[in-house]
């Protein structure tokens, strides 16, 4: 069903399902997500493709259907294994606002490394590494509030990363940048996952940001459309 | 903008401006939730503040009405022509631990004065008594007051003319007889022109205005945390104004305009709760001052002060928070620098009140200056310690940088804003030094033996009877079932040749002399010399054996000579017993070396012992009510315990401020917690989702209360402490910390942080939803 | 162009043709009104068009009625034509410029033989991905130049791709005038 991929998939929906109160923001939706690629989720806005991401990420649990990471599935994990795993595992990049504003972009960086219980310094050091991977060390020492937009979403995507995860989920990362600050983003972003083997999820309307990705998957009203018809 | 446009600025303009800001503070159908919330809280916060200082600009009125009573009621002796004088025996008592004072009255015509408040003159066997002292007779445990003033009541004292309207007060009319009492006076009238400069009423303001001070404190930073309440809102539409093109100055304009709507709100709020707790404080007893509701007039200057300030003072407030927004039309920028607090100025309040409360010893304590100086060091240093405690958090925070996530999480957002929540524990620093001042001030005077061993040793009642009776009120006493001694005394006024004011010579029995003076060798008719202990200066002069001396008693200012005397070689010199603080020394006669004077003539005092049964004083009191004026009896413990009452009074007085500045900390604390969660929706909610556990989220909330609340107790304890040994210091009593109350103070500061993140906890809960990551 | 186009008129008949049997001037309306509104065919392209097709063996004439003369004969597909058609419509066009015109006539026609209309777009949608990804990766590889000439075909794609999205997000309001 998706071009160019071969192996067993790192992780799996199946037919998920997702209502919020009368919405149903999911109807069915299936991914297979394979080891070191990167997926674009694209769909017109309300499509339900951060709920696809919720879902996949074990932040929300589908109503219905079934998610699974490396053949665990995620609903019969209870949340604070979910947490452990999203802690471990998984990276996130959102759109923007993610940082915490009083903490120092490097001590934001270093804060899942802390949280897993590394030390002070050595956390700082590797932060302070993948915030040059990313081409803002430079900022390292100033607050998320004191960076331009696109500054701030490359320490978040070293923030993402800083854990090497297994897989990055990445919501709209560039929805707040302009095209160029955009692409930079996505080049690092991709470049960074390939380069330690992680996948990547990524839900975007922007068709030349989904450009960068392996193989797309598009939700239209709550259900997937595989691409058909491979030339 | 530019100075031009500034200066061309008209009234008009002013004026639309803050109207556009009211319309857009209780603006339609679009106000939101928070908005309310926040118009509320300034209104309730500015509501509290009016009622309080309307409250505080009262107690000048108070004490004016107070003193002007107080001045009505003095007695006059000078003759006025017409008016027939009405004689006036006036012994203060006690009935329980409290004061009664008793005027013994006869009219010595038909043209008497009446006293204030008092409709007819009793005749002899009727009285005329105060309010609460008519409730106390007719309780059902009065039965002992009913023996003390077996009098026909005919009548009340209007209390309203009354010094104190709680006051305990008997006018008892008795017959002609006490004419001849030497303390008998003859009253033409009452009143006199008022005396200025009571020290009571000084040292009362200056209480009020430290009082105020504690009280206030808490309330504007309360007010000021509540324009914090949906500032991001605020912001946005203040933003958008700047779009549709109002200036910068316009908008500053428009948020005065805002907050003009809560100050107004609350001057309305404010003034009706002053009106309608007033009545309720009447008859309110504090400090022992009863507190009358039509007393409680704010002073026309100071009400003023109050409505036109407080508006004012709220506006100065929100546009002072917005020194450092920049409303631009697409944006609200935070100049996330801050500048750096600086210490000068804190230390230099602080140091001037320190230094106030070292110089007060130059003065005599008690003097108007040493009042002063000791009024505006406790001030100073209680503006210090909130004004210190900004600093301290900043640079308490900038020197931590470690620490598990949590922590880290909480100290960085200290460092961002270390001023709101450091400012909303000043609030509660305050109230803490006072408390633990007091709490330390009231624990080292009772741990002061002055007062204890003092109470323990003096298990006797006193006595004062005129000399006529004295043999017979001593056989009464002695019937009186738990007395188990009763001692009489006499102090004989005597004047050498030509000597203006003369010395005193105590008679007493030998048993008297040998148990106060712990001799054996007393026999009737002997006379001795009582040396003085070491430090103590002896007032009077010693006799010279044979000295011919004037024995004189004392009516009405006019000196009456009785008798004369030759004082006798003195049997030998005895010495005051150590330990006994009070005491007589200089001449002391047996009966046996007075005979020949009239002893009947010269009052005696009486010294009861007991078995400390409870009641043996009223039981006395009751025994010897028909002797009226002629017989007196006190406790003299009871004035220790009217201290302890004061100290009663003081510590319900600081917990009920403490609960009440607390209470409006702790809201000011969950405001403030509420709002830093509603600010980092998102970074929150992208944390949780990244598998940061709501565990450390939480923790980091609590840790951001806790850590500028633990600096504040720390400041407030050392504070206070301090405060104390300087009020201490000043009157040579040693420093011992109520360790109790300071820890039930710090106790309950930590349960208001906890209880503060707690109520908090739903949001950061609700936070952690994904509704704020949904872009969609 | 004008291949593509030329070729798309004769799938555009035979879509046309495909839901019933029609004169030669009916099919010219027809086409007329749904693709043709600025350039309307002209009768001898209709009928060459038409020529080539009978000689391909995509379709037949299904008899002539009284009169003669090339516009009273009536057309039918012929099962060669029918899956001409489908094979047509499974296939993404080279993702170029101006394509416009010829999607929208697959997308009319799959509408019209009630076809999913939203399996062209999504074919399509893959195929202009599939080169904004080739585009993608050569820009990362290569120079300024390359990456500006590479951001202008990606621009380019990107304003197809938006149009496929709206158009998808349309498709039921589409069918309802087209299939009336």
């Amino acid at each position: 069903m998706t071009t160019g991929t071969t192996g067993e998939p790192i992780m799996s929906a199946r037919a998920v399902r997702k209502s919020f109160g009368p919405t149903q923001a999911l109807d069915g939706a299936d991914l297979d997500l394979h080891p070191g690629q990167v997926v674009a989720v694209m769909g017109p806005s309300g499509s339900g493709k951060s709920t696809l991401l919720h879902c996949m990420a074990g932040i929300i649990l589908p109503d219905d259907g079934s998610v699974t990471y490396q053949g665990r599935e995620l609903s019969t994990m209870d949340d604070s294994a979910r947490s452990a795993l999203r802690r471990n595992e998984f990276g996130f990049v959102f759109q923007f606002g993610q940082l915490v504003p009083e903490l120092t972009c490097v001590e934001n960086v270093a804060l899942p490394l802390r949280l897993a219980g590394m030390g002070r310094k050595p956390a700082e050091a590797k932060a302070t590494d993948q915030l040059a991977r990313l081409e803002v060390d430079d900022v390292a020492e100033k607050r998320p509030g004191d960076v331009s937009g696109g500054q701030g979403q490359r320490v978040a995507v070293a923030r993402s990363l800083v854990t090497t995860p297994k897989v990055i989920f990445a919501d709209e990362p560039t929805g707040a940048l302009d095209s160029l600050n955009g692409e930079r983003v996505m080049r690092l972003l991709v470049d960074a996952a390939k380069a330690t083997s992680a996948s990547v999820v990524l839900v975007t309307h922007e068709p030349r940001v989904a450009a960068y990705s392996d193989y797309e998957v598009v939700v239209r009203d709550g259900k997937t459309r595989a691409a058909v018809g491979a030339a | 903008m530019s100075k031009r446009t500034s200066r061309r600025t008209s009234l008009g303009q002013w004026g639309r401006d803050l109207g556009l800001g009211i319309r857009l503070a209780v603006g339609g159908s679009r106000i939101s939730g928070t908005s309310i919330v926040r118009l509320i809280m300034g209104t309730v916060g500015i509501g509290l503040a009016v009622a309080i200082l309307f409250g505080a600009a009262s107690v000048g009125n108070m004490l004016s009405a107070h003193e002007q009573r107080n001045a009505a009621n003095i007695p006059s002796w000078q003759p006025r022509p017409g008016v027939d004088p009405l004689l006036m025996s006036t012994a203060s008592s006690t009935i329980g631990d409290e004061r009664i004072s008793v005027s013994w009255i006869h009219p010595s015509g038909p043209n008497a004065p009446l006293p204030p408040g008092v409709e007819r003159l009793p005749g002899k066997g009727e009285m005329v008594v105060s309010p609460r002292l008519a409730e106390m007779r007719a309780a059902a445990d009065g039965e002992a007051l009913r023996q003390r003033f077996p009098q026909r009541e005919i009548g009340q004292i209007d209390k309203y003319q009354m010094t104190d309207a709680g006051d305990l007060l008997a006018y008892v009319g008795v017959d002609a007889t006490i004419g001849a009492e030497s303390s008998a006076m003859p009253v033409y009238g009452f009143g006199r022109p008022e005396m200025s400069g009571n020290e009571t009423a000084i040292l009362l303001t200056l209480l009020s205005i430290v009082g105020g001070i504690v009280l206030l404190v808490p309330v504007l930073i309360f007010v000021a945390t509540s324009t914090r309440i949906a500032g991001a809102e605020r912001d946005r539409r203040l933003s958008a104004m700047r779009l549709v093109g109002a200036d910068a100055r316009q908008v500053r304009r428009i948020t005065a305009g805002e907050s003009l709507v809560s100050s107004v709100a609350g001057l309305a709020l404010g003034t009706g709760l002053f009106l309608v707790l007033r009545p309720l404080l009447d008859n309110v007893r504090l400090f022992d001052t009863t507190i009358l509701a039509r007393d409680l007039q704010p002073s026309p200057l100071l009400a003023l002060i109050t409505v036109v300030g407080v508006p004012l003072l709220a506006i100065g407030t929100a546009l002072f928070g917005m020194r450092r927004v920049v409303i631009e039309p697409l944006s609200v920028v935070r100049k996330s620098k801050p500048v750096k607090r600086r210490l000068a100025w804190r230390l230099v309040v602080v140091g001037l009140g320190v230094a106030s409360l070292l110089s007060a010893p130059v003065f005599d304590e008690g003097e108007e200056m040493w009042t002063f100086a000791v009024g505006v060091g406790a001030t100073l240093l209680l503006i210090g310690v909130p004004a210190l405690l900004p600093w301290l958090v900043e640079r308490g925070a900038a020197r931590v940088s470690g620490g598990r996530p949590s922590v880290q999480l909480a100290i960085r957002r200290l460092q961002v804003d270390s001023g709101t929540p450091a400012r909303v524990v000043a609030g509660v620093a305050v109230v803490l030094a006072g408390g633990i001042a007091l709490q330390t001030g009231l624990a080292a005077a009772e741990a002061d033996d002055k007062y204890r061993p003092a109470r323990a040793a003096q298990e006797t009642i006193s006595g004062q009877v005129t000399g006529a009776v004295a043999d017979q009120v001593v056989a009464d006493a002695r019937a009186v079932p738990g007395v188990t001694d009763v001692r009489a005394g006499r102090y004989l006024s005597v004047k050498g040749a030509g000597e203006k004011s003369g010395t005193s010579v105590y008679v007493m029995d030998c048993a008297g002399i040998a148990q106060r003076y712990q001799t054996d060798q007393c026999v009737d008719g002997d006379a001795f010399t009582v040396v003085p202990p070491p430090g103590s200066r002896n007032y009077g002069r010693d006799l010279r054996p044979g000295e011919q001396v004037r024995v004189v008693k004392y009516a009405r200012d006019k000196e009456e000579q009785i008798a004369t005397w030759t004082w006798p070689q003195p049997k030998s010199t005895l010495a005051q017993p150590p330990g006994s603080r009070s005491g007589y020394f200089g001449p002391v006669a047996t009966p046996g070396a007075v005979r020949g004077i009239p002893l009947s003539e010269v009052s005696a005092t009486l010294e009861i012992a007991h078995d400390k049964r409870p009641g043996v004083i009223s039981a006395l009191q009751a025994a010897t009510a028909k002797y009226e004026w002629r017989a007196s009896f006190y406790d003299p413990s009871s004035y220790v315990s009217k201290d302890e009452r004061m100290y009663t009074t003081l510590r319900n007085a600081l917990l009920a401020g403490a609960v009440f500045t607390l209470s409006l900390a702790g809201l000011s604390l969950l405001v403030l917690a509420l709002e830093q969660v509603r600010e980092r929706r998102r970074a929150i909610a992208a944390l949780f989702a990244s598998g940061v556990p709501r565990g450390v989220l939480s923790r980091s909330l609590v840790w951001q209360l806790a850590v500028p609340m633990a600096l504040g107790v720390v400041v407030a304890i050392a504070t206070g402490i301090g405060l104390a040994w300087l009020f201490l210091r000043l009157v040579d009593e040693p420093v011992a910390v109520d360790w109790p109350g300071v820890g039930v103070l710090s106790g309950a500061a930590v349960i208001l942080v906890l209880l503060s993140a707690l109520a908090a906890l739903p949001a950061l809960r609700s936070a952690t939803r994904l509704d704020a990551l949904r872009t969609e | 162009m004008c291949t593509v186009l030329g070729m798309s008129i004769g799938h555009a008949l035979l879509g046309l043709l495909e839901k019933e049997p029609r004169h030669g001037y009916d099919l010219k309306r027809s086409y007329d009104e749904r693709f043709g509104k600025d350039r309307p065919l002209h009768y001898g392209q209709v009928y060459s068009t038409l020529s080539r097709l009978l000689r391909n063996g995509l379709i037949e004439e299904l008899g002539v009625e009284s009169g003669g003369g090339p516009d009273r004969k009536r057309y039918t597909i012929t099962d060669a034509g029918v899956t001409d058609v489908e094979q047509w419509l499974g296939t993404p066009e080279k993702p170029d410029l101006y394509l416009q015109n010829t999607l929208y006539t697959k997308v009319v026609l799959a509408l019209l033989s009630g076809r999913d209309a939203a399996d062209v777009l999504d074919t399509q949608r893959a195929a202009h991905l599939r080169a904004m990804r080739e585009l993608t990766e050569r820009k990362r590889s290569g120079d300024l130049a390359d990456q500006l000439i590479c951001d202008h075909a990606l621009f380019h794609l990107e304003a197809d791709l938006r149009w496929l999205e709206l158009t998808a997000a349309r498709l039921d309001d589409l069918a309802g005038k087209v299939r009336p």
